[in-house]
């Protein structure tokens, strides 16, 4: 891995529950429990969990009302957390470009 | 880390923000309807003057207000930037009313100036349905483009 790469990598993000619920917030600017938990398919006690993590971090903001008479908990990125995320995708693909560029100058080569 | 597991990460990342995404695309119709509505919003008031059509007009735009409202209320995901394109098109939407029945009631400018105002909120309404739909797409950075923070 590149020290750029390396550098950018996000420990918050390594964990797959954490690193979904950031993928799912990032290009909206909120989105509700229930469409969260259903995406990336955990329980409501395991994406609580993760959020209120990911929200100590300053990366997640948790936003609870009502429609009607119906309580509702809406979840959405801070600035800091979509920065972060965007540059822990950014690594990754730096990662995986870096791996394909390898095999193809190997193939070159032999 | 694995570049197989980059990989598959970035998958999943541009599968769940698809996701995300296409939950937050209601926007569009939304516009649509609210620009639609205000072309027989504007006709209705402005064509033939008889108080009955503008009594059963506004009724009915309030009906379409109050059932896009709901609709709204009711979403799972909005677009990045909704709080200031809404608060822009409804701005503009307001001027554009207000402009509409006020010179229309001063003067008599015929039904041209109603359909002209009518269609002036119509495309106000589209342009903010258009900037729904671009916001309402994957970031291309987990897709593999360029590695910026947009």
């Amino acid at each position: 891995m590149s020290d750029a790469a390396d550098a950018a990598i996000e420990e918050t993000f390594h964990t797959p529950a954490r690193f979904a619920i950031m993928a799912s917030l990032v290009d909206v600017d909120r989105a509700e429990f229930a469409l969260v938990r259903d995406a990336i398919g955990v329980s409501d006690s395991v994406l609580s969990k993760h959020a209120s993590h990911l929200e100590r971090a300053g990366f997640v903001e948790v936003v609870k009302g009502y429609v009607g008479k119906r309580p509702r908990t809406w979840f959405a990125l801070t600035d800091d957390g979509r920065t972060a995320f965007r540059r822990h995708l950014a690594a990754l693909r730096r990662i995986a470009d870096a791996a394909a560029d390898y095999t193809a100058a190997g193939r070159r080569e032999s | 880390m694995d570049p197989d597991d980059a990989r598959r990460s970035l998958e999943q990342a541009t599968s769940l923000s698809t996701t995300s995404t296409s939950a937050a695309r209601w926007l569009v119709p939304y516009y649509v309807a609210l620009g639609l509505g205000s072309v027989v919003l504007a006709l209705g008031v402005g064509l033939t003057g008889d108080p009955v059509v503008v009594v059963v007009t506004t009724t009915l735009w309030v009906v379409l207000v109050v059932a896009t409202s709901v609709y709204a209320a009711t979403r799972r995901a909005t677009v990045r930037g909704m709080a200031a394109l809404h608060g822009v098109t409804m701005g503009a939407w307001t001027a554009a009313w207000c402009t509409t029945v006020l010179v229309g009631s001063l003067a008599d400018l015929g039904w041209a100036w109603w359909a002209g105002g009518g269609l002036a909120m119509l495309a106000i309404c589209l342009a903010a349905a258009a900037s729904a739909h671009r916001r309402a797409r994957p970031t291309p950075v987990a897709a593999g483009a360029a590695a910026g923070v947009r």
